[in-house]
Parts: C-alpha cells; structure tokens; sequence
C-alpha cells in the first residue's frame, strides 16, 4: 500500500474509485449502512417493506466515493486525508446481476495539511473515460444489499497480469502509456501550494462497494486499495517519497448514490453535490 | 607637552570606541564637515577629515583636536504614476501554469502574489528624516611639519549603524512593496573612522596613506522546523562572526610652484559585507543522498563605494597680512559600474562611471574665515526604462562656512558653522517594453491546472513590480554643522 513519492497523496486512482464529499454534504457512513437490515423483511426509510424481489436499480444514480486516508507528508508528518469522487453511474440490472457504466466527473485530494493540494487535472479525469463494473443485488436477512465486485483500474500502463505485474518504475518501460495524452508518459497529477509542478505516476487501484439500497438511495461502505509509481516530475522536490495507506477505521471510507434523472450530466451532479448527497 | 599627550589620547580613545565601523558614502555625499569648503577637503587643508580624504594634507593640518556636531534632513521624493488597468496579478496566478508556444504547459516563472493580498500598497514617498552625528577628529604632528598621523570619526547619535536592505526590482513585491533612493537611506546612518598618515617627502612632495574600517560578516543559521504545515514554530541556532577590515586610500599633494598645489587621491573599494547561510532541517523529510539539511545562501553588501580616484587643483597662498583666501576645483571619478547593491548584485543595466566637479574657496579677514563650495555629482544610474528601479538624481551642492578664531588660556581656538544644501534633479522615467532588461511579465498566459483553461487574467502584462510604469523622483539634502578646534 506505500505509495511511491509525491504529494499525490490523494491517488487517484482509477478515477472512478474513490469517493467523498468535503462539502460536507456526505459527512459520514451511514449507521446501518452495509450491516443490512434485520430480519426476512425490512422497513426503508419510507416505512415500508423490503419485499423479496429484487429492487429495481436500474438506472441513472449520482455517486460520491470517499476513501479516508492516513498519508505520510514529507516535513508535517502523518496526516488524515481523503480521496472524493464524483460520477455518474448508470446500472443494468438482469434479475439480481448488475453492470455499471461509470463516468467519473470529478475527483478531489485532500491531503490533509494546507502545505500542498493535489489537483487532478479535468484532462486526467476525462481520459478514464466510461468504465463498466460489475455486481449484484443481494439479499442477507431481509435486506437488499448493492455489492459491487473488486474492480482493478491502471492508469497510464498496460500490465500482462495486472493483478500481480509490478508497476514499472523506468520511465521508458514500454509498458507506460500517455493516457491522457498531455505529452507526458503515464497520467499528470498537479500540485499547487507552497510548491507546485506536475508529477507523472502510473496507478493501479482496486476497489468494492458494499451497501444497503433504501428507495432511490444506495448508501454503504467501501473497500480500497492503491499502488502508484512516480515516474517523472518537473519539480525534483515533488520527487519525494511519501506513503498513503488506507484509513484502518472501515467505516471511514464510504459511499453513497442517489438516483437522479437519466439526462442529469456531470457538470449538474457537480453542481448539485450538496443537495444530492446530503443525508 | 600636555597637548601632545591629549594628542595621543585623543588616538587611543578613538580606538576604543571605534568598534563595528562602516564604509563612507557618508564622506562622499556631504564632504568634510571639519573644514570650510567641503568639497575641497581632497584639496585644501583645514579639517581633521583629512584623515580621510586625502591623508598628505595632514602634514599642511594644524595639529590638534577638532570636535563637532552635524544635523542632516532629508527629504527625499518618489512619485509613483498610476498603474494602468489590467496589470495587477490575479488570484488565478495559484492555480495557473504557464502555456509555451507549443501548447504545453511550464511552471510558472515567476512567483508574484496576487495584488490585492500585497501586504503593503506600493509606495515611493520617503518622506523626511533628520538625524545627527558627532564628529571627532585629531592630527599629530610626531615630526614637526614631516609626518604627521590622524583620526577622524564620525558617529551617528542615534544608530550606531543602519542597514536596511531593499530589491529594486519586482522582488520587493514581498517586503516593503516601496521604491527607495538608492544612494542615500540608510547609506547615511553610519559611523565611518578613518586613520591617516603623511610624510612630506621634499618641500614640494607630500604623500599620505589611509585607511577606513569595515566590517566582513559571516552568518550561519541553523533551523529546524518540526511540522511545515506550523511555520510558526522553528528551532534555531545562529552564530554571527564580524571581522574588521581596513580599506586603504592614499593620497599626494604636489607644489610645481608656490601656491599652486596639484593633489591626487585614490580610494579603494570599501563595503561591509555579510554572507550567510541558513541550513534548513525539516522532520520527516527525505534529503539527497550527503545531505541533512536545506542549504540557503545570501550575500549582502551595505554602504558600498566603489573605486575613486581625484585630481584637484589649490591656489594656496601662505598667510601673510590680514588678508588671504585660497581657491580649489576638484574632479573625482568613481567606477560607479562596479557597483553592487544591497544584495551584492549588480544593476541589470550597468551604471555609469562618474566625474563629480567642485570648485570653492576661503577668505580669511583676521581671526575671521569664510568659505564657499558647490558641487555637481551626476547620477551613475542610467534611466530605469526596465525591470530596476534604481532611483538616484543628478545633484548639485552648495556650501558655506565661517570659523572664528581666539585664544583661550594661550591655546589657539577656533569654532566653525557650515551649512550645506544639495537639490536632487528631479527627473521622470517610464517603463518600455524596448528595455535591454523590461519589465517581467509575472503573470504569462497560463492555463488553469485543474480545467487547462485559459485563464483570462493572465493575458497581457501583469506585473507588481512597485516601479511600473514609471516614476518621478527629487529631492533635498540639507546639513548643518559645527565644530571646535584646538591646537596642540
């Protein structure tokens, strides 16, 4: 889980994974989310009960992951920081199989010092394009549960066995690819504070949710992990070797979905943040 | 006898108290203020200031001990003119890089801040300032009329010495965000002692050597900083280390014919300089291989002259009646294109070597001396069109004096009074983009870092150097003084 060098701390990764909201519009897990309900049957927050049917997910959902962090910073120390993403997910659903289609909008890093920030450029963002994921609907005690399988991402390199390949370190490893085609080998993450540049990482994240669906609401807890290697930067200092490891409280790192209309595009879930994940 | 031993303590008191000294834009600018005729203290005798100008009049000096008080004012103008709309520096600069003519993307050049979070607006009014000084001075004849040694020590009463350190350029954005003067200030506040020594080798050939005290500072600075993101919090050790050098000067005075006397004077340069670093240390941070710390170097220069070098020319009949006068021109040339500034570097646009001009005289009437002086000092500072704003004026001087002599019990006195009034030029110079060196555009066309953007407000020139688009400066020096001298 050390990540290699800079103040990326926020990772990034897979541009659809993390989640989070710093507005304060998602201020934690919900209490019951994951734990499932209790009993055959369940009441939503709607007073009414869950049925054995599967729920009808299908459709367009508005999502925000946040993936709480512990990140080592060079000269401040150990720091709680935080990864929110936002995006688009539009789910199919064959009796209790899901496939997503998601479409990051927007991805934040807090790094958790005002020394530095972490920007990821809306070119990084829009060169992960529509990713599909799959899940499934399950049933555990009453309760519909929305569980999204283990998803692995790369990001700026191709790997033969991306579960296990070592991400490449030499910046001429033919394996790096310019994903988001600025010139720059691998993905560009920018950095702005008291020092700034652009950093060039390969990544590799994996990632599941797990959550209860209540009425147009799935909210729930999820599980991360991020590998990264930077591999250039124009500011040696950015160079520096740091690590960011998930937060080991479980319940810190969440996310929550609301069902909005299919014609609700990035720019409005962006726009609409506070009101769409407010709980 | 006893006036020899005051004499001799009036040396050794001088090096008692001399300590930290200081380099001697003070001389140049105002001249002796022991003598009648400031300007022509490298030509005429008559101040213990000798020791200083042109150590081979100390053998034409009376012996004895001179001690006075000088009160300076400055006024000194800089009129700013208004910045056109458009040029100030936007918040966007923290989220912008800079866009190369190729698409891609840099960062930034420059590290202005925003001009609205400018600590202080920009400003160029120096105001006035008045301060004083004590003078001190001695001249020793140890062989009657062939060698002679002396003093001179002139002491802010205020500060002992002032060091204010300031960037002519967009730098002082950070600090003052203010345009100076940069001959005078601070250049002013400083004691400055100078020794002397003369031998007048034949009737018609007298040489002298001299020196002042500077000071050579090292300073070490060793940080730590437990948590950069609390930089109010720093652990620190400082070690200072100030060394006093000498700057030698030398000075001859040539009598082809009687009372015509030519005189040369050369001084070398003369600063205080400090460097210094500041070794950096941050927790938990992972150093280059061999290092432990940051290493931050500086170099600063203060009161710095450089080179001089005099010819003058004195008409100096000796006494005889009731009557007599003399009368003197000197030229000097200083390699003003050596110069470096506060921060130990050099104009960007190199300045001009310099003649400075004076012509002035004395009558004496019985016990009654009067004396008249004027100079003019061109600016070595070429116009500041570009990035510097190196702010100087010509200048023209004119002094007089009136000394009156007595007797008291049987030791031959004289008190003196000389006022002095200088008138900085003024003189308008506006920014140019045909500068050799113009005005830096802090703010290039950038995109934002998270969109890629353009970012409108970075289109044109923004800048906050404090000088842009130009300014007018003027000025006035005025000094009064008084001393009384004694024979030994």
């Amino acid at each position: 889980m050390r990540l290699r060098w800079a103040w990326i701390l926020g990772v990034v990764v897979s541009g659809c994974t993390m989640g989070g909201d710093e507005s304060g519009a998602a201020g934690a897990a919900p209490a019951d989310a994951a734990s499932g309900g209790s009993g055959g049957t369940s009441t939503d927050a709607a007073g009414e009960t869950a049925s054995d049917d599967p729920p009808a997910v299908e459709g367009t959902w508005a999502q925000i992951l946040f993936y709480a962090s512990i990140n080592d910073v060079p000269a401040v120390g150990k720091t709680n920081g935080s990864t929110t993403t936002l995006q688009r997910v539009t789910v199919e659903r064959t009796g209790t199989s899901l496939t997503m289609q998601v479409e990051p909008c927007t991805i934040e890093v807090d790094n958790g010092t005002p020394v530095v920030a972490t920007i990821i450029p809306d070119a990084f963002v829009r060169s992960l394009g529509v990713t599909e994921r799959t899940g499934s609907l399950v049933l555990t005690e009453g309760q519909w549960r929305y569980v999204q399988d283990p998803n692995l991402q790369l990001r700026g390199v191709h790997l033969a066995q991306p579960e296990t390949d070592p991400l490449p370190t030499d910046i001429d490893d033919p394996q790096i690819w310019d994903q988001d085609e600025d010139g720059h080998p691998g993905v560009t993450v920018r950095i702005s504070g008291i020092t700034d540049g652009e950093v060039y990482v390969v990544q590799r994240d994996v990632h599941s949710l797990d959550g209860v669906i209540v009425g147009d609401l799935m909210d729930g807890l999820s599980d991360w992990s991020t590998d990264q290697v930077v591999l250039g930067s124009d500011n040696p200092i950015l160079n520096m070797q740091t690590s960011v490891v998930k937060d080991p409280d479980a319940t810190a790192s969440y996310f929550r979905s609301t069902r909005v209309d299919a014609s609700k595009t990035c720019k409005s879930i962006v726009a609409e943040r506070d009101e769409l994940f407010a709980r | 006898m006893v006036r020899r031993a005051v004499g001799v303590a009036s040396f050794v008191v001088a090096g008692l108290i001399a300590g930290p000294v200081d380099a001697s834009p003070m001389h140049e600018t105002y001249g002796g203020w022991g003598s009648l005729t400031p300007f022509q203290a490298r030509v005429l005798p008559g101040g213990m200031d000798a020791a200083y100008f042109n150590p081979a009049l100390l053998v034409d000096t009376a012996p004895g001990a001179q001690v006075g008080f000088v009160v300076l004012h400055d006024d000194l103008r800089i009129r700013l003119r208004d910045r056109p709309s458009g040029v100030d520096v936007s918040e966007a600069i923290y989220d912008a890089r800079a866009v190369n003519p190729d698409g891609s993307t840099r960062r930034l050049d420059w590290r202005p801040l925003p001009t609205a979070s400018l600590r202080f607006g920009r400003s160029g009014d120096e105001g006035a300032g008045t301060r004083g000084f004590l003078t001190l001075g001695a001249n020793l004849h140890v062989v009657p009329d062939r060698l002679a040694v002396g003093f001179h020590m002139l002491v802010p009463t205020k500060s002992f010495q002032t060091q204010r350190s300031h960037f002519s350029d967009e730098r002082e954005q950070y600090f003052s965000n203010a345009l100076y003067h940069e001959l005078y200030g601070d250049r002013l506040e400083t004691n400055v002692v100078s020794f002397g020594v003369a031998g007048r080798i034949v009737d018609e050939l007298s040489l002298g050597l001299g020196a002042t005290m500077a000071n050579e500072g090292v300073a070490k600075n060793e940080a730590f900083v437990p948590d950069a993101s609390d930089q109010g919090v720093v652990v620190m050790n400082t070690s200072v280390d100030v060394r006093t050098r000498f700057r030698p000067y030398a000075g001859i005075d040539v009598r082809p014919i009687e009372p015509l006397h030519v005189v040369g004077t050369l001084h070398l340069p003369h600063a205080n300089d400090t460097a210094g670093t500041n070794e950096l240390q941050l927790w938990n941070f992972a150093y280059d291989p061999g290092q432990s710390s940051f290493m931050q170097g500086f170099d600063y220069q203060s009161h710095s002259m450089p080179l001089r070098a005099a010819l003058g020319v004195g008409w100096r009949p000796k006494s005889s009646g009731p009557l007599s006068w003399t009368a003197s021109t000197t030229a000097v040339w200083t390699r003003w294109s050596e110069y470096r500034d506060r921060h130990f570097e050099r104009p960007l646009d190199a300045w001009f070597d310099t003649f400075s001009f004076a012509a002035g005289g004395t009558m004496r009437w019985h016990d009654h001396r009067v004396g008249l002086d004027a100079t003019y000092v061109p600016s070595p500072v070429p116009d500041q069109t570009g990035r510097t704003n190196y702010v100087d004026n010509d200048r023209v001087a004119g002094a007089v004096g009136y000394a009156l002599s007595w007797e008291l019990a049987g030791v031959p006195m004289e008190a003196g009074i000389q006022l002095q009034v200088h008138r900085l030029l003024p003189r308008s110079v506006a920014k140019s983009s045909d500068a050799s060196h113009p005005v830096v555009d802090e703010f290039p066309d950038s995109e934002d870092i998270q969109t890629g953007d353009p970012i409108a407000d970075s289109a044109g020139l923004q800048t906050n150097n404090p000088g842009y688009p130009g300014f007018s400066s003027e000025g006035w020096l005025v000094g009064a003084g008084m001393n009384v001298s004694s024979r030994f």
